[in-house]
């Protein structure tokens, strides 16, 4: 009956209840989305970070690091990386060679980190091979002689990246509905390379004037682009011998991972093929890479691992992107912050509007505490009133939040618009929200709380009113 | 046999500089099946006896004996058991839950009392139908009119089997065709059901209906007279 009774009142006013239940919906679906858009930045980043850029663990010679020189390398890698991966807290190990150098196309030139992997057991403790263009190459090339695989960032910057107007892109854009006066007005641009993406910008504004829209540079961006796979690029170091060496490369493939300033930076060749042309000699590596089994094990391995090989530096992810451990460390803390600033907004709104409730309702009260009601079943008709409300707002909040998070993990949400910003800091321009089932769950829990908690104290109002008072209130 | 007793009942009110002295030395006593009126002008302590005679009040002396049990000895939460098990109420303005229909406020005090769903259909539907209410058993306070809402009020306060009804003038807020009939349905409820209903009013047509006229002024009884 006090069920009955209680979920009846909460309808008494419509409108306000609605308000209430609106805004705590609105409220739980702007937490939720908020953390879950965080999250899965954060999720994304760290994926990549661990897949693409550093792998979990890092061994290299006491001086490498801050000399950054070749001749500083792992004496006994072979032996090591053998030992590493018998362990059976370790995934895989792999050796890289890594030598500083410049990358020269053309009169373009960049200094670059060539990072000469073993194609094979690249594969276990990275992705990058998974992250080629299609169209560009892949990474089974690497196998062939003098492949190189640079970033999509360093190849824009090195103008291997070209837009040319071709007729089949002309027919692509008459295909998306793209109007004739526009397609005559391209004419002039037809058949003509453009180095590189900023040049083609500029003279696609200048031609199309009014007519260039985001939806026809999109258009023309995508299809017009073309890579030039076959420039020769001369890759030029010092050796341990403090030679210069240079040599040609071909573009094995360009890959892409969404960190512009990794992008720039580092290149992949085979790793038996720059062994001899830096004579370095067998068994030895710049750098051995981990990846563990659990990652939450990371810093008890390491620790186990600066004991067993003490004569070489050992870090883990979190020691190497120190950013990224504090974001995951503080993530969960920001949160909270953002939960608890959501949930105080709820209470109070519970608490204005259960107060309103029991003010509104003093004869009523009184006449049920005459009539028997007693003291206990009043705090708890009026606690249910707010829990209630608190409920269908939060449940509801959950579901929208938790199908609008679904939905937009699915199709992921472009930023493009700031996606050059992003990526320079190594963010991706599309966004997977994603959130755990268990958040959900302590959501949930913690709305009720905080519906309970802010019923208290009109229920305690309520419970103050002495009925042969309250039933003289008009 | 004796379902209420009244001692030397006193109360003061001392919220002002002056002290009132609301009720002043009320010593009355009802019997099972009583149809009895108290009476006297505005301000004569009708109100305020009765507040006491339900436990809504605390007298400053005397005491209240209902069934044997002296109220003024039961605490807090006894006091509201009491009640309900022992004193139906009627409310000048009614005082229906807006919310719940004719049929839910009754069955209201009974949910309270755990009474079956069964048990509390049936003597729903019973008072309701004696009411006169038997087709409106669906309909919100709103969807009712005064005298209609006086007469489910009426329903809930004998719904528990209370000993007696406490009415505080019941028909101030009615016109005169709902006032005679709702006065016709408490006669009929009081014969029928037997139970001892006590009107606090200075309303004549209720007051020519009454068994018994308890005449009030300055907290005191002036005339207690059967007819």
């Amino acid at each position: 009956m006090i069920w009955k009774t209680s979920w009846k009142n909460v309808w008494r006013n419509k409108t306000r209840s609605l308000v209430v239940i609106i805004s705590v919906t609105l409220g739980v679906i702007g937490g939720l989305f908020y953390i879950a858009f965080s999250e899965g930045m954060v999720r994304q980043r760290m994926h990549s970070v661990l897949n693409n850029e550093i792998a979990h663990i890092q061994i290299t010679n006491k001086n490498f690091r801050s000399n950054n020189e070749i001749k500083y390398m792992i004496s006994e890698g072979d032996k090591i990386i053998d030992e590493l991966n018998n362990d059976p807290e370790i995934l895989s190990a792999s050796g890289r060679f890594i030598v500083n150098g410049m990358l020269s196309v053309d009169a373009k030139n960049s200094g670059i980190q060539i990072m000469a992997v073993d194609p094979e057991k690249e594969k276990t403790i990275s992705e990058i091979y998974q992250k080629i263009i299609p169209g560009t190459g892949n990474w089974d090339k690497i196998k062939t002689k003098n492949k190189i695989y640079i970033g999509e960032a360093l190849a824009k910057s090195l103008n291997i990246i070209n837009y040319n107007i071709k007729d089949f892109v002309i027919d692509s854009l008459r295909k998306k509905e793209v109007s004739e006066k526009v397609l005559l007005m391209l004419e002039p641009l037809r058949n003509k390379r453009f180095k590189n993406e900023k040049i083609f910008i500029r003279e696609l504004e200048k031609t199309l004037k009014s007519s260039y829209n985001n939806t026809i540079k999109k258009q023309l961006m995508d299809n017009a682009r073309y890579y030039r796979k076959r420039a020769k690029l001369i890759f030029s170091f010092v050796n341990a011998d403090s030679n210069q060496i240079s040599e040609a490369y071909r573009i094995g493939g360009i890959y892409k991972i969404d960190n512009h300033m990794f992008e720039k930076v580092y290149a992949f060749i085979n790793a038996d093929q720059f062994k001899k042309l830096a004579g370095i000699p067998e068994g030895q590596y710049h750098q051995i890479l981990l990846k563990v089994n659990d990652l939450d094990e990371c810093t008890n391995i390491k620790k186990r691992l600066e004991k067993k090989y003490s004569s070489l530096e050992i870090l883990s992810w979190k020691d190497i992107q120190t950013d990224m451990a504090y974001v995951e460390e503080f993530m969960g803390f920001f949160y909270n912050i953002f939960i608890i600033i959501i949930l105080a907004a709820l209470s109070f709104g519970i608490i204005n509007t259960m107060l309103m409730a029991v003010l509104e309702r003093t004869k009523e009260l009184g006449m049920l505490t005459a009539i028997g009601m007693n003291r206990r079943k009043v705090f708890r008709m009026i606690m249910l009133e707010s829990i209630f409300l608190s409920l269908t707002g939060g449940v509801i909040g959950m579901i929208l939040g938790r199908i609008l998070i679904a939905w937009t993990n699915k199709i992921g949400i472009n930023l493009s618009s700031m996606g050059d910003g992003m990526e320079s800091f190594g963010y991706s321009s599309i966004c997977y929200p994603a959130i755990d089932d268990t958040f959900f769950i302590n959501l949930t829990i913690l709305v009720i709380f905080t519906g309970i908690l802010s019923a208290i104290y009109p229920a305690y109002k309520a419970l103050k009113l002495n009925p042969a008072d309250a039933l003289k209130t008009d | 046999m004796k379902v209420l007793e009244i001692k030397n009942l006193h109360k003061i009110y001392n919220d002002s500089a002056v002290e009132v002295h609301a009720v002043n030395g009320i010593d009355l006593h009802f019997e099972e099946g009583e149809f009895a009126a108290i009476v006297g002008p505005s301000g004569s302590g009708k109100t305020t006896l009765l507040n006491m005679i339900g436990g809504l009040d605390k007298p400053t002396n005397g005491e209240v004996i209902i069934n044997g049990t002296k109220i003024g000895t039961l605490g807090k939460s006894k006091i509201i058991d009491f009640r309900m098990r022992n004193i139906g109420f009627v409310f000048q303005s009614y005082n229906l839950i807006p919310v719940l229909t004719a049929k839910e406020n009754v069955e209201f005090i009974m949910g309270l009392q755990k009474w079956t769903k069964e048990k509390r259909n049936a003597r729903t539907k019973e008072l309701l139908e004696a009411v006169g209410l038997g087709d409106r058993m669906n309909s919100r306070p709103s969807q009712l009119s005064g005298g209609q809402q006086q007469r489910v009020s009426v329903a809930r306060a004998l719904a528990s089997k209370p000993s007696f009804v406490l009415a505080d003038e019941p028909t101030a807020n009615l016109d005169s065709k709902s006032t005679s009939q709702l006065l016709e349905i408490m006669k009929d409820l009081n014969k029928k059901e037997n139970i001892t209903f006590i009107f606090s009013t200075h309303d004549k047509r209720v007051i020519d209906k009454a068994r018994r006229v308890i005449t009030i002024e300055d907290g005191k009884v002036t005339s207690d007279e059967i007819k």
